[in-house]
């Protein structure tokens, strides 16, 4: 099997380049107010019916015969540009485009036939602008939640910016911010991502067919990029909401040569609590994010960019009496620090190179009189990655490379002391990471396209080696212009796991790196869909099918502490997991109105030998039905409307049938059992909440301002945060205490304003 | 500051919104299982309690209706696997919670075959009596005060692994340690004990041996009893090794008591 993908790589690569022609234009398409680059703008020869687009640095490169040629280079949400070209040598042709007037086009996507288009499947290109214009709980705009509201993405608890993408774990997603991997994307427990719109400039989900450059998780991929901070003008935004304020700045260094973004958001939660908290009692809880980027262009052929995240979140509580001193100090957080340098050895081919650093850590202090323990979890990593892009003909657009990640987990580092007494009691393991990748692009034909990759990643910890080969294939054939089918293959490995000792997503979840005893998780996943635009790509429309089946997946023994367990590997179950459904995707991408509908019919189940009695059972967000509706109006310059309805089956739980009793361990009596059910066989009811918002911007001489007021869950729907069940529940009907489920809720109507600027 | 003030107020209440209620589960129909708990002692005669389960939410105080649940008049005998001998017990009408005890006593590493017969269900399951341990040494350290005045003490127990296995060895019966990838090795149990502050203190510990459905049994069980109402744990499913029914039909073998005397 192996050797086949080899040899059918091969003999794409061969076939594009025999045929390739004499001359390439090369170069680097730019919003032309900003300087931006622009990820994803296509360059189309329509005499030739061939053409290119922009990689993830705006670099594209088109080899073709000397000619006279028109060549269109388009971008959504920017007016299209036409250059007549004499091809009679290598040129290299920057570009910059205007963006549309508000009117004309509503930014919603990239380029606008890409979904049908390119070989790839699976993959969406997240609408950064509706994150912005979409309405949002407490006023903060937050991308994980316009995420969930794509198919094949299952949102978490209720508020919650967590997910769940086609049936696998909140651990099997990996999200890159600037190439540099956050462990924890999340603030609040989990209620908010840690991801500020304003620094954001692009991100890719990964759902399915995932090119081989991507790889280490089993569900999927989020590539989010930074601003890289306008190379024109100096340029701010910010807001000020109900619990946090931001800024943006940008603005250029050396105009046209290098430019910053820096950008920083803080809540106030704790000023807002301090006038209500009794006297000797201290608690604060507050989180902030900083991000930040330089790039500097050194030359035609040489640019670099540095850019860095900090985040985190920090609760403390103290009780001071005499005699008595008690307090908890919690703070978890994400930094990185990305250095990225882009070199361009030929019009053909073009390289990256990057140095990361990322680090997440997860302190609790605590002090109880003579007793003062910290806790420490975490995990960090430095590594250095290479990717190149290789054109060597209008047929290939191969990509490859290699990284490689020295990695520090540290599940739980326990120091302290009692009295003079210390103690300490620490679990590092050192890992090694290492992937090399190819892929190639290859266009066949005017109908069939293929994508085919093969990735070899390798894992090291102690005397334990892994080394794994992951093949991944994307084929596409055009039906016509506006109509394709695609289908895919892709084999991953995922080297890090996450134990997680609640429902909600808590820092208390640590990561574990695989060992002698956990074996790499794997999942294969075939997927197949059909792609349609219609009226000139106005809309966009897709229907996928897909299958996943994954092994080795863990579950940890019922009670186990993961936190102070120093042999953590014993306790874990290993299993399997598949997952199967159905996607629809209908976007409306231009006019007056936008928006998009999606809707997923999905089934996801797990298996355990030790669990349930060896049978299989639902995953907890194994959700029947999930759909979402949402919707921008823009009535004129200054009014707009927004929408969101969201409808799903609700998530598994396990409940208690029966009760009985068995003689305690000792003499301690009769003990009180529960008899459960199947794991996981209760469904909640149903989710769904309708979220509205309305804004009002105002254009002034020298900025531009805007009132939004948004209502989150507007008809005050009681959806379920979590099901516990009391068995001392106090009927207040029958005033006895009796068992009974009770359904936490905790959003009702929330009606939010919020202010927003720009300059 | 009055303003602030109120939008703080506002803001709080929507905040603190959080609604609780009581939600109907639509479940299906709880038929009640016969409910079997049987551990193994080697040397002593085996006991047996029978009873059965009930609804979960149609009970108003599980404490008495429960005790009221216990089974009589079935027919309960069994059969050493290992000597080809069977053992019908008797139902001891005294006790409350109506005790069936078999005659015979019971050999360490033999397997046991128990069969249930009661009003016409039929319930089976399998045990082997492991191998008794031998305490090695004990050590202690004081710890601090408890809030009675009595010391805490904390025991390092130490003992060598049996050959066989899995071994899951416990001093509580409630939390066992496993001899999985430590086979031959010498193993420590560490215990918290709070103790009365009658010096020199005398303390009788020892360590059980279970079987690993033992060992399942009783550890899921005591982390059930104690997240029962902890809202945010994940639910502990108990296993029981019971064909047709719950519970525990198992064995544990126990060391010979090692005195340890502490003086002030």
């Amino acid at each position: 099997m192996k050797q086949l993908l080899l040899t059918l790589f091969v003999f794409f690569v061969i076939t594009g380049v025999v045929s390739a022609k004499k001359y390439t234009i090369s170069g680097y398409v730019k919003d032309a107010a900003t300087g931006e680059v622009l990820i994803g703008a296509s360059l189309y020869v329509p005499k030739l019916k061939t053409g290119a687009v922009t990689n993830a640095y705006g670099f594209y490169s088109l080899t073709l015969n000397a000619d006279s040629i028109g060549l269109v280079i388009r971008s959504m949400g920017y007016k299209a540009v036409y250059k007549k070209i004499d091809l009679r040598k290598n040129i290299e042709l920057n570009v910059n485009l205007q963006t549309l007037e508000l009117g004309e086009v509503v930014i919603v996507g990239s380029k606008a036939s890409e979904n049908v288009e390119k070989p790839q499947m699976g993959v969406i290109d997240v609408p950064i602008a509706s994150v912005k214009e979409l309405p949002a709980i407490f006023g903060e705009k937050d991308l994980f939640k316009v995420l969930q509201l794509l198919p094949g993405v299952q949102a978490g608890a209720e508020g919650s910016a967590g997910f769940y993408v086609r049936g696998g774990g909140a651990d099997e997603n990996l999200i890159l911010l600037d190439e540099a991997v956050i462990y924890n994307p999340f603030h609040m427990a989990g209620f908010f991502s840690i991801f500020n719109g304003d620094a954001i400039k692009s991100v890719d989900l990964y759902k399915g067919g995932f090119p081989a450059q991507y790889g280490g998780r089993l569900s999927s991929i989020i590539d989010i990029s930074m601003k890289d901070g306008n190379m024109e003008s100096f340029h701010g935004e910010g807001g000020i909401g109900l619990i946090s304020s931001r800024l943006m700045l940008e603005g250029p260094i050396v105009k046209n040569k290098a430019s910053f973004m820096v950008s920083a958001r803080r809540t106030y939660l704790d000023l807002l609590i301090k006038p209500f908290l009794p006297k000797g009692t201290e608690a604060a809880y507050y989180f902030y994010d900083i991000n930040a980027k330089v790039n500097y262009i050194i030359s035609d052929k040489d640019r670099v960019y540095l850019s860095g995240y900090m985040g985190a979140d920090v609760l403390s509580t103290s009780l001071v009496n005499p005699g008595d001193t008690t307090g908890v100090g919690v703070s978890w957080g994400n930094k990185s620090a990305t250095a990225r340098w882009n070199h361009v050895f030929s019009p053909k081919l073009f390289a990256n190179t990057t140095f990361i650093y990322d680090d997440y850590n997860f302190t609790i202090n605590e002090q109880m009189n003579a007793l003062q323990a910290k806790i420490t979890s975490g995990i960090n990593d430095v590594g250095g990655k290479i990717d190149f892009d290789w054109f060597p003909s209008p047929l290939n657009h191969v990509k490859f490379g290699g990284i490689y990640t020295y990695s520090e987990f540290i599940p739980s580092l326990v120091e302290g002391q009692i009295g003079s007494v210390g103690f300490t009691n620490e679990q590092t393991k050192y890992v090694h990471n290492a992937a090399v990748y190819i892929n190639d692009e290859y266009t066949f034909s005017e109908k069939w396209s293929f994508n085919i990759g093969l990735r070899a990643p390798y894992f090291g910890y102690k005397q334990t080696d892994y080394f794994d080969v992951e093949p991944r294939f994307t084929a596409k054939y055009s039906l016509d212009k506006t109509t394709s089918l695609k289908a895919s293959y892709v084999m991953m490995y995922q080297n890090i796991h996450l134990l997680s000792n609640s429902s909600i997503s808590l820092p208390t979840d640590i990561w574990i790196p695989s060992s002698n005893i956990v074996k790499p998780e794997q999942s294969q996943q075939v997927s197949a869909g059909i792609f349609k635009n219609f009226m000139d790509n106005a809309f966009e429309t897709s229907a996928e099918v897909y299958y996943k089946k994954s092994n080795n997946v863990i579950e940890y023994q019922p009670g186990t502490d993961i936190f102070f367990n120093p042999n953590i590997d014993n306790a874990l179950y290993f299993g399997q997991g598949w997952s199967y459904g159905l996607e629809l995707f209908i976007k409306k991408n231009v006019g007056k109105f936008t928006g998009w509908l999606g809707y997923t019919l999905s089934w996801a189940n797990l298996q355990f030998a030790q669990l349930n009695n060896g049978a299989a059972f639902p995953a907890t967000y194994d959700r029947r039905h999930d759909f979402s509706l949402t919707g921008i109006y823009n009535f004129n310059k200054n009014w707009s409307f927004s929408g969101v309805f969201i409808y799903e089956t609700g998530s598994s739980l396990t409940v208690p049938l029966g009760t009985y009793v068995v003689p305690g361990p000792g003499q301690n009596g009769m003990v009180q059992l529960l008899d459960y059910g199947s794991m996981n066989f209760y469904k909640l009811p149903a989710y769904n909440r309708l979220d509205i918002g309305i804004k009002y911007t105002r254009q002034h001489k020298k900025y531009e301002d805007e009132w939004r007021f948004d209502i989150y869950n507007a008809y005050s729907r009681q959806n379920p945060y979590f099901v516990f069940i009391d068995p001392n529940y106090m009927d207040p009907n029958a005033n006895i205490s009796r068992p009974a489920a009770v359904q936490i809720s905790i959003f009702p109507i929330i009606p939010t304003f919020s202010y927003n600027f720009k300059f | 500051m009055k303003k602030a003030s109120f939008f703080t107020l506002i803001l709080f209440s929507l905040l603190l919104g959080s609604c609780e209620k009581n939600i109907t589960l639509d479940i299906p129909k709880y038929d009640s299982k016969v409910v079997v708990f049987c551990v193994l002692l080697p040397n002593q005669r085996a006991q047996l309690s029978l009873s059965l389960s009930q609804s979960y939410y149609s009970y108003a105080d599980t404490d008495t209706t429960l005790n009221n649940h216990f089974i009589t008049n079935a027919k309960v005998y069994i059969t050493d696997l290992t000597a080809g001998t069977t053992d019908t017990f008797q139902e001891d009408t005294f006790s409350q919670n109506k005790i069936y005890f078999g005659k015979k006593f019971i050999a360490t590493g033999h397997t046991y075959f128990l069969h249930v017969n009661y009003n016409g269900k039929i319930l089976t399951a399998q045990t082997t009596v492991p191998m008794p341990p031998k305490i090695d040494h004990v050590d202690y350290l004081k710890l601090d005060t408890t809030f009675y005045g009595g010391p805490n003490y904390e025991f390092h127990v130490y003992f060598n692994d049996l050959p066989g296995g899995p071994n899951y060895f416990s001093v509580d019966n409630a939390n066992f340690i496993s001899d999985v990838g430590l086979a031959g090795k010498q193993l420590e149990i560490i215990e918290d004990l709070s103790l009365a502050p009658n010096y020199p203190i005398t303390v009788d510990v020892q360590v059980n041996n279970a079987n690993k459905e033992t060992s399942d049994f009783l550890s899921n069980a005591n982390i059930q009893n104690q997240n029962a109402n902890n809202p945010f744990s994940e639910p502990v499913i108990v296993e029981g090794n019971i064909n047709g029914g719950l519970g525990l039909f198992g064995a544990i073998s126990q060391s010979p008591f090692f005195k340890v005397i502490i003086t002030k």
